[in-house]
């Protein structure tokens, strides 16, 4: 040809790929990430009566009914703080991380009309399924903070630590959903038990309860849940609370770094062949 | 890779799937051999495909069902990875698998329009520069802020088409959009990829519309069974598929009459056979010639033979008598044999029902009526030589047809020879 070839980008398609060639998938086709966790808000409360309001009224009826049943009624400890602010700040990184879990681990499966259709990282659709998630978290953040605010209650020296917290949640609930969303489109099974399981987990994690309120010969079991030292954290930093036992959480938050890590492993490696056998 | 827009070597995909005879979950645990058996078979959906692709080229991929075409598409858009081999493709590619992947029912027009060109890969920006011609091309109008799962199917049809027409890619890779829609929607989308054809996009475009392919693709490739048979020009490719269409399609169905047959009769059908100019099955404009085998049990005078064709759902297309065309026979006792060719059967691709029947005294006499001698398909092919496709919906027969216009003769619409 006489005329040079424009400068185009090339693709090339074989059976391997790296990180390199992930990186930058990531960054060529972000449009579809805006696309699929728009589509995920915005359907969300469409055909509903009271719309966005559930984000408030969803947390808001769960604390209510915790604080009667846990509070009132069982006296179950929340360190001198109102139960209800207690429960709050324990439900608010529970229910982000249950909501991106069981709507990640289902996504690759739900949305495989589009995934069989379309090439875009398939991990885009996990972290859309989590869109609506960190809508309702950050509602959920709001009407603590203004329920804080209603107690005269303030943020301690360790008010800091909410956000390392808080990414930490992030980053587990993700790698998580991608775990299972990855199990999910080989076997069904675990779209079965999810519900199941994350019904024992709120309780087999400080969520309505101290870690101090379990005796301390069986405490450590607690550190092998993941979510232990996160939420812990969180709660202590957001309503200023003494900060929990430090091995706990550094126990915690090593099986916190192993499930992120994992569930980003495993989900690349199967990536690739996910179409085939979803 | 100067001048290629895309280049495929040795490209293979091999399926697992689970082997039809594997053992159940609980036979692992009641019989030590469940542990030995084979769990997956391997198939082999395609095997060594290579070609390639100049830029600006559109290049039709064509084969039947299960030859391999969708997963070479897949691959090439990268939904799926090849087991082997390896694809070049040079600059942005948009595929286009389906229409309206991705819409979402409960969401405005408008917004779909959004999402689903941003999961194209069009940038939001672009979207937004395109939104109005998008909206003029669907015709969908003031609907376009109301959810369009209250839009009929043939609305989201267009809509979803629109959004694609507009992509602005380097390289399309089309599958079987074309095959929805009425006749004048799909008109519309051939005028589109036309379009896209005549500003220089590379194109890929798989479809089982061969007056598409042919019109459309300057080359093809066909696929069978995984390999490449042949990759050339279009109509040259399309022609071979069709050919080997025609060869294996079980649908033309001979008759044999059955012993019991109207014993009476002096005159039956024992057998008839049809057959298009190249080989059982016609191809659409081609001659068809149909063999008859007629007993005879006594000496007749001046019999005549009628057959009639007929739709499956019971529209008589035409009946043609022998004595029409001045043909009647005297026959002695035995085995005649009598060939009929229709050298211009205007013919539209669908099922085909002949009768015969044999009598004397225009029918005063019957001797044989056979209602379904024969059964037969008209394969379709671009018989007016410039892509449209001329099919069952057009009534039981077509036309041709010449236009004049203020004096001003168009073109004669003639089948090619």
């Amino acid at each position: 040809m006489s005329v040079p070839a424009r400068e185009l980008p090339v693709v090339i398609i074989d059976g391997t790929g790296g990180w390199a060639r992930w990186w930058a998938d990531l960054r060529d086709y972000r449009g579809a990430l805006q696309s699929l966790a728009w589509r995920n808000l915005r359907s969300r409360y469409k055909q509903s009566l009271l719309g966005v309001l559930w984000a408030l009224l969803q947390p808001a009826v769960q604390v209510g009914v915790f604080t009667l049943l846990f509070g009132v009624l069982a006296h179950i400890p929340s360190d001198g703080v109102p139960y209800a602010l207690f429960a709050l700040a324990g439900l608010l990184p529970w229910n982000f991380f249950s909501k991106v879990v069981s709507e990640g681990a289902q996504s690759l499966v739900v949305n495989q009309n589009i995934i069989t259709k379309l090439f875009f990282p398939r991990v885009y659709l996990v972290i859309a399924a989590g869109a609506s998630a960190a809508v309702d978290g950050a509602v959920t953040l709001a009407l603590l903070l203004g329920a804080m605010a209603w107690y005269g209650l303030w943020p301690g020296p360790h008010a800091w630590l909410v956000l390392p917290a808080l990414l930490g949640v992030v980053l587990l609930s993700f790698g998580m959903a991608a775990l299972l969303a990855a199990l999910n489109a080989r076997w069904r099974d675990v779209q079965h038990t999810l519900p199941f399981l994350l019904q024992v987990g709120m309780l087999a994690t400080p969520v309505i309860y101290r870690a101090s309120f379990v005796p301390g010969k069986w405490r450590w079991l607690l550190g092998l849940n993941p979510l232990t030292g996160l939420i812990e954290v969180f709660r202590s930093a957001i309503l200023g609370l003494p900060l929990p036992d430090q091995r706990l959480v550094m126990l915690s938050l090593f099986f916190s770094a192993m499930a992120t890590l994992g569930g980003v492993w495993l989900f690349r490696r199967t990536e690739s062949i996910i179409v085939d056998v979803v | 890779m100067s001048g290629l827009a895309v280049r495929a070597e040795s490209l293979a995909k091999r399926y697992r799937i689970p082997h039809p005879q594997a053992p159940s979950v609980r036979s692992y645990l009641t019989s030590r051999r469940a542990w030995s058996s084979p769990r997956t078979v391997n198939v082999d959906a395609l095997r060594d495909v290579s070609f390639e692709v100049p830029e600006g080229e559109v290049f039709g991929i064509i084969g039947r069902n299960g030859a391999g075409k969708s997963t070479l598409l897949k691959i090439l858009s990268r939904i799926t990875t090849p087991s082997g081999g390896r694809a070049t493709i040079r600059g942005r590619v948009a595929s286009l698998l389906e229409v309206g992947t991705g819409f979402h029912p409960e969401l405005t027009g408008r917004e779909n329009v959004f999402l689903n060109g941003m999961l194209l890969g069009m940038p939001r920006r672009e979207v937004l520069r395109a939104f109005d011609a998008i909206c003029d091309f669907s015709g969908i109008g003031q609907y376009i802020d109301v959810p369009i799962k209250r839009y009929s199917s043939g609305m989201q049809l267009r809509l979803a088409f629109a959004v694609a027409a507009h992509l602005a890619a380097d390289t399309m890779i089309i599958d079987e959009v074309l095959a929805v829609g009425d006749a004048e929607f799909q008109a519309k989308c051939t005028g589109a990829m036309q379009d896209a054809a005549g500003a220089g996009r590379t194109t890929l475009f798989v479809s089982h519309n061969m007056p598409a392919v042919e019109n459309l693709c300057s080359r093809a490739m066909l696929l069978d069974r995984g390999t490449v048979t042949r990759i050339g020009t279009a109509s040259a490719v399309v022609r071979e598929y069709l050919k080997g269409a025609a060869e294996s399609s079980q649908e033309a169905s001979g008759y044999d009459a059955p012993e019991s047959h109207a014993p009476a009769a002096l005159v039956r059908f024992r057998a008839a056979r049809l057959a298009g100019a190249t080989g059982a099955t016609p191809i659409q404009g081609e001659s068809i010639s149909v063999d008859i085998e007629l007993d005879v049990r006594q000496p007749v005078r001046q019999l005549q033979v009628e057959f009639s064709l007929w739709t499956v759902e019971g529209s008589l297309i035409a009946s043609t008598c022998s004595s029409d065309y001045g043909c009647t026979w005297d026959l002695s006792t035995g085995s005649h044999r009598l060939a009929i060719r229709l050298p211009s059967a205007r013919l539209l691709p669908r099922t085909h029902i002949l009768s015969l029947r044999a009598f004397l005294d225009w029918g005063h006499t019957l001797f044989d009526h056979v209602p379904r001698a024969l059964t037969f398909e008209v394969l379709p092919r671009d018989v007016l030589g410039h892509g449209v496709a001329l099919l069952a919906d057009r009534g039981v027969t077509w036309l041709p047809a010449s236009f004049t216009l203020d004096g001003q003769q168009a073109e004669p619409l003639v089948p090619p020879s």
